[in-house]
């Protein structure tokens, strides 16, 4: 499977984590066409950007993502979560999508994305979630 | 006083104490009284008996008497009987001579056998009567009576009722002559007289016939008449109560004499005894009265005496009973007097005991507010609990009794379910002591947290008759473990975004830089940036730091090198978040100057230099990053991973960033805004608040 010339939409908050999440969907063959390190720029760019699939940070400087989750969930647009906290932190009613747990490794934003974009093998998600 | 009313109001069992004294003194009066009684009654037989002999005595007297005038007739009469005028039958001389002997007196009558008057004294010689007037004497005579006093009959002679005492003379054993002397009844009346009788006595002397001969009192109007059969028919006998003559009551006694048929009567009115006997009756009930008013006076005097203390004494128990004092001046009672000094000790016993029991409960009252716990009680066959005035307090609810149900509607509708199973497991159970913890809501709505720990007492067959147990707000407690749950997952989530940036540090370096010493060198010096930005958080409680201490530490290593580096800009603080960003950035600008800016030649200077101005509830921080006396830099060739950290920490922070890679020197200018220091305090609330809603 391949993910090759897969739009991606990322929010992360964190400089260095953008920039080496930037860097890892760029060794997938994937295409960061959009990003976004605040709410309410991320909001905006959900509602409005064309991507195929969305990597959520779900902790956003203290404010939390689920209205952008909820409008991507809306759109029709697979997401995948990232977070420090683990699964209980997700927005209500989209816990069982799928999550990758901070700090992660190449492979399983790999496998996530796949399980995202219902290209896994069967698997949705990461080992580690 | 009035105490003691109330409490006697009741009406208790027993006797009061006057009527038990009244009881002990009619118990000695009566008989007392009994005995009197009996001795007056004895005295009055006595008086009866004494009249009724001295009415025997004046009977028997007048019938001696009687007897003696009769015997003094017969004298007269047997003198006469021997005279020889009579034995010569000379009847003219024996006339004058019977007419002498009589001294005036009555007169002399002689009959011969047949009952003819030979003599009668009382008309002159030859007038007499031709037959005798009483032929029954003469009957008698014939009989063969030597004596006989005649009844009475009416002299043919004299022409009025007379009687005789006649004596026979026999000649040759023949009856040949009746010599009598009449008499008539006043003679009788005269004798009576003499007797001298009590003035209500009456005497009374009648005839074999019932004609009365004489009467001590109307004596002309009464003679010669009959004498009811009442008195007539009465055998001589003791007294007897009959009626007289004039329908008055009489006790009366008879007597026979022995000479003649006659009685002899006397008799006196029954008042006069009965009014003696009614006066000993009334004298008696009198007493008895008297005697009863002085008990039962003095019964009530000395049972005052007892009941007076003893009211005391009962008020002192009722004044004890409602811990009031009570001041009892001693009484004349002793007994009643120790029952006050009993009292008395049982009130000072009373005071101390309860002084200590009050100390203790005011311990335990004491103890229950300091740590807040309420202890309760519930029966469970009668279904009522009964709460401590903490407990109440707790649960926010009045003081009203309170059934299993009242105790679950101050339990949260989240948790009652569970509780009353719990509860029901507990009542049904083989437990001894529970432990549960649940919320309530109280009825103003506030929601705390109790633990509820318990003991449960069973009956014989294992049920449960009571349990007690007390109700601990343990809403703190809960507070602080959930907050600590959230610093927990918190700090998990740091660390985990720390080793985060730490893994990006590592990939980042390791893609710049293949090779391995230069790897370490360099990822060596940023974590070692971040490292020295993570203890400057730790040192300001991780709220922040002042931009000065950020720059001087970012900047350590060069200084300490004696590098000339100047910082110089107006007191402010960066909040956390910002801090590790912006430490991350001056590292990646010293390291960038190291290499190949100012700080890549001995002269090199940097000075980093910023105004801080307030907007709203922001401060601006305009920042710049001067170097100088550098080498020429040419322009960069690529965006590097410098630039690019560069870029996105400072739109991390929403801050303008500026970079002029100038000949003499880069130049950099950071434009961003930090709260207001005043703002300080509310700020980290709101963010922890939003942290803890995303640590759910």
């Amino acid at each position: 499977m391949t993910l090759e010339g897969v739009r991606v939409f990322v929010v992360e908050d964190e400089a260095l984590l953008l920039l080496t999440m930037q860097d890892h969907l760029a060794d997938l063959g994937c295409n960061v066409t959009a990003q976004a390190q605040h709410l309410d720029d991320a909001l905006r760019k959900a509602r409005d950007l064309d991507f195929d699939v969305a990597v959520l940070d779900v902790n956003l400087a203290g404010r939390r993502i689920d209205p952008v989750a909820e409008a991507l969930a809306g759109r029709g647009i697979p997401f995948l979560f990232v977070t420090g906290y683990g699964r209980t932190s997700l927005p209500p009613g989209l816990q069982d999508r799928v999550v990758i747990t901070k700090p992660y490794d190449a492979a399983s934003l790999r496998t996530g994305l796949l399980g995202t974009l219902g290209r896994g093998e069967g698997t949705a998600g990461s080992p580690l979630a | 006083m009035r105490g003691a009313s109330d409490e006697i109001s009741g009406k208790p069992p027993g006797w009061p104490a006057a009527l038990h004294l009244l009881l002990f003194a009619l118990l000695i009066a009566v008989p007392l009284l009994l005995v009197m009684g009996a001795l007056l009654i004895r005295a009055t037989e006595l008086e009866r008996e004494r009249v009724e002999s001295r009415i025997v005595q004046a009977v028997e007297a007048i019938v001696g008497e009687l007897e003696r005038d009769m015997d003094r007739h017969l004298s007269v009469l047997r003198t006469l009987a021997t005279s020889s005028a009579l034995a010569a039958e000379d009847w003219p001389a024996f006339h004058e001579q019977a007419k002498a002997g009589l001294a005036g007196r009555a007169y002399i009558v002689l009959l011969d056998a047949a009952g003819r008057q030979i003599v009668n004294t009382y008309l002159p010689y030859g007038q007499a009567p031709s037959i005798t007037g009483d032929p029954q004497t003469l009957k008698r005579m014939r009989d063969g009576q030597r004596v006989v006093v005649s009844n009475l009959f009416v002299s043919l002679a004299v022409k009025e009722a007379v009687y005789n005492i006649s004596v026979p003379i026999h000649r040759a054993g023949e009856l040949r002559f009746v010599l009598s002397i009449g008499l008539t009844p006043n003679d009788l009346y005269q004798l009576l007289q003499a007797q001298k009788l009590q003035p209500d006595w009456t005497a009374l002397v009648w005839d074999g016939n019932g004609m009365i001969l004489a009467r001590s009192r109307d004596h002309a109007r009464i003679v010669g008449t009959a004498i009811g059969s009442h008195l007539r028919d009465r055998q001589p006998s003791m007294v007897f109560r009959t009626t007289n003559i004039d329908g008055l009551e009489v006790l009366a006694a008879v007597r026979a004499s022995g000479m003649s048929d006659w009685r002899v009567g006397v008799y006196f009115t029954a008042s006069v005894i009965d009014g003696h006997l009614r006066d000993s009756l009334l004298v008696w009930v009198g007493m008895i009265l008297a005697a009863a008013a002085t008990v039962a006076a003095l019964a009530l005097f000395f049972g005052r005496r007892l009941t007076k203390p003893l009211a005391e004494v009962i008020a002192a128990a009722g004044a004890l009973g409602r811990r009031q004092a009570f001041d009892i001046r001693p009484s004349r009672l002793r007994e009643a007097n120790a029952v006050v000094a009993a009292l008395q000790g049982a009130a000072r016993e009373l005071d101390r005991s309860s002084a200590a029991l009050r100390d203790s409960e005011e311990r335990l009252r004491t103890a229950a507010e300091a740590a807040d716990f309420g202890p309760h009680e519930y029966d469970v066959a009668a279904d009522r609990s009964f709460r401590s005035p903490q407990m109440r307090r707790l649960l926010g609810v009045g003081e009203s009794p309170a059934s299993f149900e009242d105790g679950l509607a101050s339990v949260h509708p989240d948790d009652r379910g569970h509780v009353r199973l719990r509860k029901q497991q507990i009542i049904s159970g083989p437990e001894e002591r529970y432990e549960l913890e649940y919320r309530i809501r109280r009825p103003d709505g506030d929601v705390r947290w109790v633990m509820d720990r318990g003991q449960v007492s069973r009956d014989g067959h294992g049920k449960a008759s009571r349990i007690v147990g007390v109700l601990l707000d343990i809403s703190r407690l809960k507070e602080a473990e959930a907050r600590q749950r959230l610093l927990f997952d918190e700090l998990n989530h740091r660390v985990k975004n720390t080793l985060a940036i730490v893994q990006a540090l590592a990939d980042q370096t390791l893609r710049a830089n293949p090779d391995r010493t230069v790897f370490t060198r360099e990822f060596g010096g940023r974590l070692a940036s971040l490292a020295r930005a993570h203890d400057l958080l730790t040192q300001e409680s991780r709220r922040g730091a002042p931009l000065q201490e950020i720059l001087a530490t970012a900047m350590a290593p060069f200084i300490n090198e004696g590098r000339s580096i100047r910082i110089q800009g107006a007191a402010v603080t960066v909040p956390a978040s910002a801090t590790i960003t912006l430490s991350l950035m001056l590292h990646e600008l010293a390291s960038n100057a190291a290499k190949y800016g100012a700080l890549s030649v001995a002269e090199g200077r940097i000075r980093i230099e910023w105004t801080a101005t307030s907007a709203g509830s922001f401060v601006v921080i305009d920042m710049e990053w001067v170097e100088e006396n550098g080498p020429t830099v040419a322009p960069a060739p690529r965006q590097g991973f410098g630039s690019r950290l560069l870029a996105a920490s400072a739109a991390q922070i929403n801050g303008e960033l500026t970079v002029d890679h100038a000949p003499v020197g880069l130049r950099c200018r950071l434009c961003f805004r930090v709260p207001l220091p005043d703002a300080d305090q509310a700020q980290p609330h709101e963010e922890q608040a939003s942290k803890s809603s995303a640590g759910r």
